[in-house]
């Protein structure tokens, strides 16, 4: 168990961490293949939001899903019992293990992980409960929704969902990276030895507590997210869920599975800073560790996939912090909450997906609704039209309120070589 | 080897490990104030200000704080936070507000307030520690869970100084959810490489032994039995007490301080520390969860190792 993962010999089949399987819940495209077609596509998300009241706000878009139906990957547990997030999580779970190709029963006999990232947990619920208690007063509260509401419902629901005991089952709650740092856990469980594999990613609902507070801080785009543009306005929140089947190399070629990309590692730190504003030293600082962690030179990556909310101070800082690592030669670098919106969460897993998807389709997804990128940005976004591309090291970043910052570093996967 | 460096405490009337150890029921409520100082706690929740409080004295006691300065590179030191409430309080407050008030009545101040990882966030930015920072809020094994967490982070070469805080409000909405009042408390241990602890001249307190997860006591204990020797004491719920070996204590800590939910690993930790440091015989078994709840953790706290007498790598 006590493995010093640092120690770990790099091109050995137990150690390297592979993705085999994705499971996705988004506003452009629920699966894999839908996901990747929204993205090559360019599809947008944006739209009216109808899952609360948006009576007296000036704008209220979002990046709702519509029609998803995740209770078709739900088939054991009473769909009443799970909160909006928590419904994604499951279903999205039960995908990714299917995507993967991988046997139930096999699973269960072996150790597994399952870790999902979160920014509300099920504050949708939150949102209906409170609402009943100040109109009704507390004994109107719903006891069925009551219990919906424990952010650890996320991970565990799916456990239960798909009835494996065996593993460890964990919400993190790092905003809006925790998808980043479901990833990262995975990847030292699985190289450490301690787990065979890992369901990580994240999911989020959109809420009204969350969509208000993002208003009030007048961070909400009046139309559609612009990230690095000139003339940006803000996040559009969105919702969804992205779940990632993580296994050693010696695991997924045992059975034979399709392997989408590879996981060579992550970093994470923290601004220890403010609470709302991205730090640039820091933020260029967790570059480097996930780079170092990887072992890449920032001059071998292809691709990178931004936090890219949109908003003034994150595309900036962001931005800055990219040069200040990658000096005169930027790699192109995508946001993807263009078109998914802000799904809190679930938006470093989602765009972890899109990376993946990316390397193994071979093509850079656009920053939509881009018209005249911002010279304090100096970044080539990918502005609206995907482009064909051979990608082989990708770097998705994740940075959240907190200061709270974790990076994943994929490679195209390739037999003996990394 | 994984080791614990040091300890704080924050819950009623209980302010050292020592105190947390010889405790038999709570007494006066934690004043933040008191020991925080006023400035800078005014938005800040009550979770937030008590993990504060906790990991204040635990960074103290550890010796990484001295003066109010670091003495040890903060980029190199993690923060972990386990809580299943935490900031539930500020977040239903926000979403009444909207519907008592509108829009209008909601503070900006209370965006990054109602954002789940507020309180491993503000340790952070109180103390400069840019290390990993994470919030855990995994059901009533959360605790240990943060503790092994924070070994795992030690082994992986991500830091060399782990800051885990278990930290449970007590309030009127967090009542509601758990049916009963809450300890209203935190504890705090640093967790470190034994090397790392031996480099700075740091105290080793205890030595982290086996951790297990599973679904049931029996079958987490079980598992330790094959890689420990037997404990002197547990500490574990009462309702995990008929899977526990007879004749030996069980300090059932929710019995004293109230319901700990996500804080009672940790707090767990600091107790047996505090007994070890009594000169109290180990090893400690610490389970958190029970069979009835959605899994359990175990971990195994030893006496710290004479020097001269340490075993080959664990």
């Amino acid at each position: 168990m006590s493995v010093n993962v640092s120690d770990a010999t790099r091109d050995d089949a137990a150690t390297r961490v592979v993705l085999t399987g994705f499971g996705v819940f988004s506003s452009i495209g629920v699966g894999a293949d839908e996901f990747a077609e929204g993205l090559r596509a360019g599809r947008s998300g944006a739209k009216p939001i109808t899952l609360f009241d948006t009576e007296g706000f000036a704008h209220a878009n979002g990046c709702e899903i519509t029609g998803a139906e995740p209770e078709r990957w739900i088939h054991n547990l009473p769909t009443e019992t799970l909160g909006r997030a928590t419904q994604f999580s499951v279903a999205a779970a039960r995908m990714a293990v299917e995507a993967a190709g991988a046997d139930l029963d096999d699973l269960r006999a072996r150790r597994g992980m399952i870790s999902i990232g979160t920014t509300d947990g099920e504050s949708y619920e939150l949102d209906h409960l409170v609402g009943t208690e100040v109109a009704s007063g507390p004994q109107a509260m719903d006891p069925t929704v009551a219990r919906r509401v424990y952010p650890n419902r996320l991970s565990v629901a799916a456990a239960q969902e798909l009835g494996l005991s065996n593993v460890e089952a964990v919400t993190i709650a790092t905003a809006c990276s925790a998808g980043n740092y479901a990833i990262g856990q995975g990847f030292d469980a699985i190289r450490s030895g301690e787990v065979d594999y890992a369901l990580c990613g994240g999911a989020d609902a959109m809420c009204r507590k969350t969509f208000t507070g993002f208003y009030r801080l007048g961070t909400i785009a009046p139309d559609v997210c612009r990230p690095f543009d000139v003339d940006r306005k803000g996040i559009l929140t969105g919702e969804g869920a992205g779940v990632l089947m993580l296994e050693s190399l010696a695991s997924a070629r045992a059975r034979g599975a399709r392997i989408y990309a590879e996981v060579l590692g992550y970093g994470m730190n923290c601004d220890a800073y403010h609470q709302v504003a991205p730090n640039q030293d820091s933020v260029a600082r967790c570059m480097e560790i996930a780079l170092e962690n990887a072992g890449v030179k920032a001059s071998e990556v292809d691709l990178i996939s931004a936090h890219g909310t949109g908003t003034k101070a994150n595309d900036v800082t962001e931005s800055r912090a990219i040069h200040d690592v990658y000096g005169d030669t930027v790699p192109r670098t995508v946001s993807l909450k263009s078109m998914l919106g802000h799904t809190m969460g679930a938006a470093s897993a989602l765009a972890a997906i899109a990376c993946a998807l990316s390397i193994h389709h071979g093509f850079i997804p656009p920053t939509i609704n881009h018209r005249e990128t911002d010279p304090e940005c100096e970044i080539d976004c990918v502005p609206n039209q995907s482009v064909e591309a051979d990608l082989r090291i990708v770097q998705n970043n994740g940075l959240a309120f907190g200061g709270n910052n974790a990076i994943v570093i994929l490679g195209k996967y390739q037999e003996g070589v990394r | 080897m994984m080791t614990v460096t040091g300890v704080g405490v924050a819950l009623p009337g209980a302010d050292s490990a020592t105190a947390l150890a010889t405790a038999s029921r709570p007494g006066d409520s934690v004043e933040p104030a008191a020991v925080l100082g006023k400035k800078g706690l005014r938005y800040k929740d009550r979770a937030t200000q008590l993990g504060l409080c906790a990991a204040q004295r635990v960074l103290t006691d550890a010796g990484l704080l001295a003066d109010g300065e670091l003495t040890v590179d903060g980029t190199r030191t993690a923060v972990l936070v386990s809580s299943n409430l935490g900031n539930v309080d500020t977040v239903c407050r926000v979403v009444q507000t909207i519907a008592d008030e509108g829009t209008h009545g909601v503070s900006p101040m209370d965006t990054p307030n109602a954002s789940s990882n507020i309180i491993a966030s503000e340790i952070a930015i109180r103390w400069g520690l840019k290390g990993p920072n994470l919030m855990l809020c995994n059901g009533p094994a959360s605790g240990l869970d943060a503790i092994r967490w924070g070994t795992a982070l030690l082994r992986s070469g991500r830091a060399d100084h782990v800051v885990v805080v278990g930290v449970e409000p007590d309030n009127e909405i967090a009542r509601r959810l758990v049916g009963g009042p809450l300890a209203d408390g935190a504890a705090a241990v640093v967790l470190e490489r034994a090397e790392a602890a031996e480099a700075r001249g740091a105290t080793v307190r205890a030595v982290i032994g086996a951790h297990t997860r599973g679904l049931d006591v029996a079958g987490t204990i079980a598992e330790l039995a094959e890689v420990e020797s037997e404990p002197a004491a547990w500490y574990a719920p009462a309702a995990a007490a008929p899977a526990l070996s007879q004749g030996l204590p069980v300090h059932d800590l929710a019995a004293v301080w109230g319901e700990l939910s996500g804080a009672l690993g940790v707090v767990q930790c600091a107790a047996a520390v505090g007994a070890l440091d009594a000169g109290a015989d180990g090893p400690m078994w610490l389970v958190a969860g029970t069979d009835s709840d959605d899994g359990v953790a175990t971990l195994v706290l030893r006496p710290p190792v004479p020097a001269g007498a340490r075993p080959a790598a664990v």
